[in-house]
């Protein structure tokens, strides 16, 4: 069985945002674990996203302790992620029949839900988890998933705005909020609080470079790209043809003066500009959200 | 007089240092010629590279505290205590604390007072290879108030405070406070996770504590503590109680730092020094920060000097191989003679053919190993980037600035 101490090191390995030292502690103990030090090991490896040894690592742990709901819980997730729904559900529920009021277990349960495309039984459970701690940021946050996912944007902005004014830090709301309003052509609020987002969890290099992009978005010479995000997005496609056809009458003219001609190449160039940013800087955007 | 034995073995173990039974042979044969301290020297050699074995490490610390090495004595000790011996130990370490207390080093430790955490350190800036620059800047803003107080007194500067050193991971840094302790001939307190955090609810405090409070009653001395990003870790992104409590400690330790501990100079090194509390950067804590960057050209010839000794090589060119290796770390430099070393015994069972380490081993090596502080200046580079704190870490930002280190970055 592994030390105290050393249990109590990988502890504070974890708390401090190092899974991966957690998981030396944990090995440098060397004795098999008990339930708590498997619970600690799927935590990190979770966090690692190292999905099938979480798997592996809980199973052990179950083994050992089979109603244990850290180790479920942390089993359900991992097997999610390698696919296996049915089982992550049966695991969620399971735990949720022994602790019926788990405000941690009900959020983990709506959203598995909503990501698998139940949103009202997903609104059902976070209605539960809502009665049992009203205001708590990680079901509001779960809240403002689901009004994104029934497309109720500007709902969610509010259920984050007030997340964000209990903890103005909050890595995940700031990048929730930065994401829905660089969508809504917003960039310029956007940038900082993607920037924020990214300055706190600078491993995450997809987080900075989305960040990187919305700050390029937000310089004076992409307001077109601003512009064009506060269309609806079955408004974009017409958008582009629209200017496209522009430049096609403007061709059918013959400028006899250079300047008509500087004048006419320069919106070439912006209209072969306009096209192509659009779709990168979407496509960016849906990578980001 | 030189002992022809003695230059016979001392040229084989030169060919062989890691060659326990010749290291032996040769230091008994030091000892018995009275230049203990050279049988010290070598001995704590094989101990630093972990192959002393436990009897060896008694009679070491014995010939240790005969020539007043007490760090070597320590060390040696306690690899004589893990090594799982148990006579001779106790009136072996009742000895050394005889001869710490002689040397003012020891605490009045009481049979209920914790045992003395503070060591003696003989390392020195000439026994750190390369990095002039660094240390340069580290001998003006933290040595030279040590060493010429009546100077910084004039202009009402004292000594102390708190310095950050912060780099990539294997650049030095720890390397480089045992130095700095080492100049200054400072009693160094090293500290680290596994000193400080307990299962007990209040006693991870009750250590930061005591370890302050030993290094308060050497003063002047040196605090080093080793990865201060998990001591000190951010309070709000702190997913439980034990981070919040602990940087909640330092900084009271810390806040003492300015006022009533004159003389203690606290360093800490990090890989992430944005993990770090801001609080504990604000002025009159860690507001000195120093940039470690990875070894310049001189240390990585250094390193890569160390690493090839007692290897036969033919045609290595030594310095073009620091010049190719921009941005490498000790580790990766490692990484690089192991891979080529691998390559020549592949040859030599492939041929049967016994061959030198050359040149063309090494590049080939070389070109195989990618730099491993590349990752860190890439998140270095998004934290000054993202964090509007430009210029707070201005060397780091230098650093990134330089054209080499933007063409690797950019190629990623």
């Amino acid at each position: 069985m592994t030390s105290e101490s050393a249990l109590a090191r990988a502890e504070h390995w974890l708390e401090v945002g190092r899974p991966e030292r957690c998981l030396e502690e944990l090995a440098r103990a060397g004795a098999e674990p008990d339930p708590h030090g498997f619970a600690l090991q799927a935590m990190a490896l979770r966090q690692l996203e190292r999905w099938q040894e979480c798997v592996d690592v809980t199973a052990r742990g179950l083994a050992l302790a089979p109603d244990d709901l850290e180790l479920r819980f942390q089993r359900a997730v991992a097997v999610e992620q390698l696919g296996d729904v049915a089982q992550a559900e049966r695991l969620l529920l399971s735990c949720l029949e022994a602790q019926p009021r788990h405000v941690v277990l009900l959020t983990g349960y709506a959203s598995l839900l909503l990501r698998h495309g139940h949103p009202d039984e997903a609104e059902r459970v976070l209605t539960r988890a809502a009665a049992e701690a009203p205001g708590s940021p990680d079901v509001e946050m779960a809240r403002a998933r689901l009004l994104m996912a029934r497309r109720r944007d500007a709902d969610a902005v509010e259920v984050v705005r007030q997340v964000l004014a209990q903890d103005p830090t909050r890595a995940d709301a700031l990048w929730l909020l930065g994401a829905l309003e660089h969508e809504r052509g917003l960039s310029r609020q956007a940038a900082p609080r993607l920037r924020s987002a990214a300055l706190s969890n600078l491993d995450d290099r997809e987080l900075a470079s989305g960040a990187r992009e919305v700050g390029r978005e937000a310089r004076w010479f992409a307001w077109p790209l601003r512009l064009v995000r506060r269309l609806p997005d079955a408004a974009v496609v017409p958008a582009q043809l629209g200017v496209v056809l522009a430049a096609a009458l403007l061709l059918g003219y013959r400028p006899t003066q250079a300047a008509g001609a500087v004048l006419l190449a320069a919106f070439l160039v912006f209209v072969a500009w306009f096209w192509v940013a659009v779709l990168v800087s979407r496509a960016a955007s849906r990578r980001n959200r | 007089m030189t002992d022809p034995r003695i230059d016979a073995l001392q040229a084989a173990v030169a060919a062989d240092p890691t060659n326990v039974a010749l290291v032996g042979l040769l230091a008994d044969l030091l000892v018995d010629a009275g230049r203990i301290d050279e049988a010290v020297t070598l001995q704590a050699g094989l101990m630093a590279a972990g192959d002393l074995g436990p009897e060896d490490a008694l009679v070491l610390t014995r010939r240790a505290l005969d020539v007043d090495r007490l760090d070597v004595a320590r060390g040696a000790l306690e690899v004589a205590r893990g090594g799982g011996l148990v006579e001779g130990l106790a009136e072996l370490e009742a000895s050394l604390q005889q001869a710490i207390a002689r040397r003012g080093v020891a605490l009045d430790a009481g049979p209920d007072t914790a045992p003395s955490l503070a060591e003696d350190v003989n390392l020195t800036f000439a026994e750190v290879g390369g990095m002039d620059d660094v240390k340069k800047l580290l001998h003006r803003m933290i040595i030279l108030p040590f060493v010429r107080p009546e100077l910084y007194a004039k202009y009402n500067r004292s000594a102390g405070g708190g310095v950050l050193l912060y780099g990539p991971p294997g650049c030095g840094k720890t390397l480089l406070a045992r130095a700095i302790a080492g100049e200054c001939g400072l009693p160094f307190f090293s500290v680290g996770i596994d000193d400080v955090v307990s299962p007990f609810q209040g006693q991870a405090e009750l250590n930061v504590s005591e370890i302050f409070s030993q290094a308060r009653d050497l003063r002047p001395a040196v605090v080093f503590i080793d990865e201060i990003d998990a001591i000190g870790y951010a309070r709000q992104r702190a997913q439980g109680e034990m981070g919040r409590r602990l940087t909640n400690a330092l900084l009271q330790e810390l806040d003492g730092v300015g006022r009533s501990t004159e003389g203690l100079l606290v360093l800490a090194a990090s890989n992430a020094p944005w993990d770090v509390d801001s609080a504990l950067l604000r002025p009159g804590r860690f507001d000195r920060r120093v940039f470690v960057p990875p070894p310049d050209e001189a240390a990585r010839e250094a390193i890569l000097d160390v690493r090839l000794r007692g290897v036969e090589t033919s045609g290595v060119d030594l310095r073009a191989l620091a010049r190719a290796s921009e941005l490498f770390t000790g580790a990766d430099l490692r990484a690089t003679v192991e891979r080529a070393l691998d390559e020549v015994i592949e040859t030599v069972l492939d041929t049967g053919e016994e061959i030198p380490v050359g040149q063309q081993h090494l590049t080939s090596a070389l070109a195989q190993v990618t730099p491993s502080a590349l990752d860190w200046l890439a998140r270095a580079r998004d934290y000054v980037e993202f964090s509007n704190a430009s210029g707070q870490w201005a060397d780091v930002e230098s650093y990134l600035g330089q054209r080499a280190v933007r063409r690797r970055l950019t190629g990623r």
